[in-house]
């Protein structure tokens, strides 16, 4: 008897379920999108910074994923292909919008008394902060940045998903942390964010 | 310099969606994956490119759009009545120059014209409040379902909503409303309007806001101009027995609309009774049991009351919502 489902799956699983997809099977496209939906949904997440938006830009992410399925070969993951779908669809986004953004933080005071509410709010401020520069640097140092940094995935992985070498990715990576510390010294939030209040970096 | 970048993911946590809004993404992805799937063409590179996608997907996406815009007036969102109570501590104060600003709150986007005053208050959990002191604002709101509700005032006008686009313009004390989708009720002076979507408030308005008389809309006190979903007017617990005490058809088209979220069953045995009444009430009865069959996926006797209600009215004040939901149920 299976157990639960599991959280990874074979390469022959991630053929047979785009087969099926491919065939017009409708129960696999819900398997696909219930398997994968969280998934892309934290690489929209970290590379967008909210979740305005959110709904079109899933959409627009697993009906690319259906629309280009025939042409996967199972070269790599199933995962390792949507999140290039998902890493493409927050790239074209982010170059869409480039009219003048305010992200205003939706937690002006803090309203809770229990413990660890006030951090909180200022950390939800700080990511406000940090959205808010990130606005202003090319989109693929942006998605190099928040999907490194941010979400902390190693440097290869996040150059796959972008389809660029390592070396290319660790460069957006330090142009965008380079100008970020810039950003810090006007911006105390950031500034503590980069220096202070952040976890130490993990292995690469 | 050479210290390496943080890592900030344990301290930023991904905000989750909430179950309703995957459900209405699951539904939009699987209604388009057939004609997505049907629309391959060769494969193409998944290198992240600038330019837009390619006009099959922006069909694709526009039809998405579209049924999603359909959805959402089918669904019956509902508008309520403004009293404004949120405080404005807090409060974030944007002033635009001559381009205008795009403000980003919570789950809502606010489009703010050139030479503008706003103020924002509040937040998604416990109600949002949009001060337009000069200017224009165009709201995107993303529908507010159980969360407090998204409000916005302009002088002496409060729009109350819970999920659609609208465009409110403010000079001096003249005030306008514009709403592109769904539906608001507009408060002034006391007096009510409802503005349905492609409609103006007050009627004689341009868009940028001049003639501010007393709301001339449909009045909400005796009479239903349209159906608008759930829209209780008192506090009254409604049960499902509860309608043997509502004596008006008013009271019993608001009872059964206080009953459609926990009991769908019952709201819609209220409103099919009340059909039976006839009269103005009775007509957006019947277009409520309709849609209500049409959201709980009762989809063969939807269409059987939305048919009455097109045969019996058939140029009702929900008569366009009926055919429209009608083409989405086929």
């Amino acid at each position: 008897m299976k157990g639960p489902v599991a959280a990874r799956f074979s390469r022959r699983d991630d053929v047979d379920l785009a087969r099926r997809c491919v065939s017009g099977d409708q129960t696999a496209h819900r398997e696909l999108f219930q398997r994968e939906r969280r998934r892309v949904h934290v690489i929209l997440f970290r590379v967008l910074g909210s979740n305005a938006d959110m709904d079109d830009l899933l959409q627009e992410v697993f009906i690319e994923v259906f629309r280009s399925i025939p042409g996967f070969r199972g070269e790599a993951a199933l995962g390792t292909w949507l999140d290039r779908i998902a890493v493409r669809v927050a790239y074209a986004h982010i170059t869409r919008r480039r009219v003048e953004t305010v992200r205003l933080s939706i937690v002006a005071e803090p309203v809770s008394h229990q413990p660890g509410a006030d951090e909180r709010a200022m950390t939800r401020e700080a990511a406000a902060h940090l959205y808010s520069a990130l606005d202003r640097m090319p989109a693929s140092q942006r998605v190099a940045f928040t999907l490194h940094v941010v979400d902390g995935r190693p440097i290869k992985q996040v150059a796959e998903s972008m389809d660029a070498s390592v070396v290319a990715t660790k460069v957006r990576v330090w142009r965008a942390w380079r100008a970020l510390r810039r950003a810090g010294g006007r911006d105390p939030l950031i500034a503590d964010l980069l220096n202070g209040g952040a976890q130490p970096p993990d292995e690469r | 310099m050479k210290r390496p970048p943080p890592i900030l993911h344990r301290k930023f946590e991904v905000e989750p969606l909430g179950e309703a809004r995957w459900t209405r993404v699951e539904r939009a992805v699987l209604d388009g994956a057939a004609n997505a799937a049907n629309a391959a063409g060769p494969p193409r590179s998944l290198a992240p490119r600038a330019d837009a996608p390619p006009p099959r997907w922006r069909l694709a996406a526009a039809m998405l759009v579209l049924a999603g815009a359909v959805a959402t007036i089918a669904g019956g969102l509902a508008w309520r009545v403004v009293v404004p109570s949120v405080g404005h501590e807090g409060t974030t104060r944007v002033e635009t120059a001559a381009n205008g600003s795009r403000v980003e709150f919570g789950e809502s986007t606010i489009d703010v014209g050139p030479t503008s005053a706003v103020r924002f208050a509040g937040d998604d959990a416990r109600g949002v409040v949009v001060t337009l002191d000069r200017g224009r604002v165009e709201c995107d709101v993303a529908p507010r379902r159980e969360r407090p509700p998204f409000v916005v005032e302009a002088g002496g006008v409060d729009v109350r909503v819970i999920g659609t686009h609208f465009v409110v313009a403010r000079t001096g004390d003249a005030v306008s409303v514009d709403v592109q989708r769904g539906e608001v009720e507009v408060t002034s002076g006391g007096a009510r309007a409802l503005v349905p979507a492609g409609s103006r408030w007050p009627p004689s308005s341009t868009a940028d806001g001049v003639d501010a008389p007393a709301p001339s809309g449909p009045p909400l006190s005796n009479e239903p101009a349209r159906e608008t979903g759930s829209h209780p007017t008192d506090s009254r617990a409604a049960s499902p027995a509860g309608h043997a005490t509502a004596t008006s058809p008013r009271e019993q088209y608001e009872a059964a609309s206080r009953l459609e979220a926990a009991q769908p069953a019952a709201a819609i045995a209220l409103y099919r009774e009340l059909a039976h009444q006839g009269g103005a009430w009775g007509a957006n009865a019947l277009f409520a049991a309709g849609r209500l069959e049409a959201d709980r996926g009762d989809h063969d006797d939807a269409r059987r009351l939305l048919r009455d209600y097109l045969a019996r009215y058939p140029g009702g004040p929900n008569a366009n919502d009926a055919r429209q939901l009608l083409d989405r149920l086929r």
